[in-house]
């Protein structure tokens, strides 16, 4: 098989969304088809590259093909997926962004040290609290959000 | 032919096809181009998904089968299926005579 194949089905592998054992026909398919219709190009008098070539452009690209074996359920349950994780990440960002912009004004208050004048509104003590309660919520979330992402990328390439 | 109306007709297509026997997806795929003398050229990867589909309703029974050096799936016609292709084949002559009868063939 030329490298060009492997490499569409590597891609394919990687791509596809599906139960193991539908990934695996979907590959063993795939694969089947690309080598009958590189096999038919030779015989048309293409070289090895261009049937190849050739046959994966017939076949479709990865994309589309991904898209077409996903079920309509199996999508909606992505995009479901996809929205969650993103107001995770905008949460937990908007908190890490308010921790580290407290953080930054308490240190500057404490350095400075008890103003003149009424208590400021939070006072420091309240304003602490808010800081730490925001970087314990949202620097987890952060955390949280690129493990659970980096392991979808590892079982993703493990197909 | 635009890919949205055929589509549309993928199944009447593939269950026609499987008419003349059991047969592998790069099989069907290329008698459905040659028989339609090229009209009916889909992404070809595509059309696994919609095998895969009626083989779910019952329509197609499949099978491993040995191919050089690889396993192929190779696809049949069930009972179901054939009365099914019955049926679509019979709206399929209705809805194009009325077609063919308003729209015509150009003079």
């Amino acid at each position: 098989m030329t490298g060009l194949v492997e490499e569409y089905l590597r891609q394919l592998r990687a791509s596809l969304r599906t139960r193991p054992e539908e990934t695996s026909r979907i590959l063993a398919e795939a694969e089947d088809h690309l080598r009958e219709s590189v096999a038919a190009g030779r015989a048309a008098g293409l070289t090895e590259t261009e049937a190849a070539e050739a046959a994966i452009s017939s076949f479709g690209t990865v994309r589309a093909v991904v898209r077409a074996h996903q079920t309509a359920r199996g999508q909606a349950a992505a995009a479901l997926g996809h929205l969650f994780m993103a107001i995770w990440l905008l949460a937990g960002t908007v908190l890490t962004s308010v921790f580290a912009v407290g953080l930054y004004i308490t240190v500057v208050m404490a350095v400075k040290g008890p103003q003149p004048g009424p208590d400021p509104d939070p006072s420091p003590g309240q304003l602490a609290y808010l800081v730490v309660a925001c970087g314990l919520l949202g620097l987890p979330m952060l955390g949280s959000y690129h493990r659970v992402r980096r392991s979808l990328q590892r079982s993703r390439s493990r197909g | 032919m635009e890919r949205e109306r055929l589509k549309g007709n993928l199944d009447l297509l593939l269950l026609s096809v499987l008419t003349t026997g059991p047969a592998h997806g790069y099989a069907i795929i290329t008698a459905l181009r040659e028989r339609s003398e090229g009209a009916f050229d889909l992404g070809e990867g595509t059309v696994y998904p919609a095998l895969h589909r009626l083989e779910a309703a019952g329509l197609l029974a499949s099978d491993w089968a040995e191919a050089p050096g690889r396993r192929r799936r190779v696809y049949a016609l069930t009972g179901k299926g054939a009365a099914a292709l019955a049926a679509d084949r019979a709206r399929w002559r209705r809805f194009a005579a009325g077609m063919q009868a308003v729209v015509g063939w150009p003079a």
